[in-house]
């Protein structure tokens, strides 16, 4: 015997981050999405990035989304910001209802901006809606200027490409040239920032960027 | 004092091994739903719409279906019948649409790198197969 279900399987999930937006809309809290893979520097960029925006009187919190450990976590709370860890097991994303849940940690009040970092993978985490005002993407020159065109998916979707290590380029076979043109062919309105966490160089339009 | 703040509000929330699985996860607890409300003993089949840009691998999903339901006698050795939505792409310059057969953003009629998903994210469960 055949059943008519026709339901929308994601819908839940949509639910979560429709909520998510809608919550953050009306406590004027802008929530950004880090997406790149393990070891792209995301983290980093956090640290350098967060004392230059509080400087300027942005309010912060994070939320770390990990497979395992609260080591991020510890990193950023050095920072004197709030900061919640989401540990997912192996799960290789983190999704609307995990970060639903966590925003009730925040005083929301007090905040400007939350950054969610999410699971190191440069897939996964695309696919699944957070509610988020924007997705950005973070990649290391580490990683070769040819992974636009092998993961497209999150360079179309990231308005903001943030490329670090770039104090590693002498070093390597990266083209900046090779990287830009395979941006631009996937999206050509792409803002690209170009960052060395080890360095501080690029850091001022970063803040510009997410503080203006 | 801070490091024990972050301990305090770990969370430990299982997705599973992979998206796929978080798609199983998905696709079940609809499918339960229509099984608890229609009182049905024994599944069969679940025809699903899988849209393309998703980027499910299909031995994957069967996987994670098989260790999704393994704890439920009424889904043990039920399957997906998958419907693969295709992948479109939309230009916002020229409105031209095309496939995403080869993974090109770019739009093929005016050149320029300016486009949305039309279509190819969709997961529905349209029907479920019970035995009588």
């Amino acid at each position: 015997m055949e059943i008519k279900v026709m339901q929308n399987v994601l819908k839940a999930n949509d639910v979560f981050a429709e909520n998510t937006t809608e919550l953050l809309k009306t406590k004027g809290v802008r929530l950004f999405n880090l997406i790149g893979s393990p070891g792209a520097g995301k983290t980093s960029v956090l640290e350098l990035m967060i004392p230059l925006l509080k400087d300027k009187g942005a309010r912060i919190a994070v939320i770390e989304g990990d497979c395992a450990t609260a080591r991020d976590a510890q990193r950023i709370a050095t920072l004197d910001v709030p900061v919640v860890q989401i540990n997912t097991g192996n799960g290789c994303h983190l999704d609307a209802s995990q970060v639903g849940k966590v925003l009730g940690e925040f005083s929301l009040d007090a905040l400007d901006m939350v950054i969610i970092e999410n699971v190191g993978n440069l897939v996964c985490p695309t696919g699944f809606d957070l509610g988020a005002d924007e997705k950005i993407a973070i990649i290391s020159v580490t990683e070769g200027d040819d992974k636009p065109l092998k993961y497209p998916r999150i360079f179309h979707e990231a308005k903001a490409v943030i490329l670090t290590k770039i104090d590693l380029i002498p070093y390597t076979n990266f083209s900046l040239q090779r990287f830009t043109d395979a941006l631009r062919s996937i999206r050509q309105d792409q803002e690209l920032f170009l960052l060395s966490c080890t360095t501080g160089e690029g850091s001022d339009p970063l803040v510009e960027r997410f503080w203006p | 004092m801070l490091k024990k703040r972050v301990a305090s509000v770990t969370l430990f929330l299982y997705t599973g091994c992979m998206h796929e699985m978080s798609i199983a996860a998905g696709i079940w607890s609809t499918v339960v739903d229509a099984l608890d409300s229609g009182g049905h003993a024994k599944l069969l089949n679940v025809e699903v719409t899988l849209g393309e840009y998703l980027g499910v691998v299909n031995e994957s999903l069967d996987l994670c279906w098989e260790a999704i339901t393994m704890d439920d006698p009424r889904a043990i050795g039920s399957v997906l019948t998958l419907t693969l939505e295709p992948t479109e792409v939309a230009c916002h310059q020229c409105q031209q649409t095309w496939l995403f057969n080869d993974h090109r953003y770019t739009c093929p009629q005016c050149g320029v790198s300016d486009s949305h998903i039309e279509r190819g994210q969709s997961l529905f469960v349209n029907q479920i197969e019970v035995e009588e």
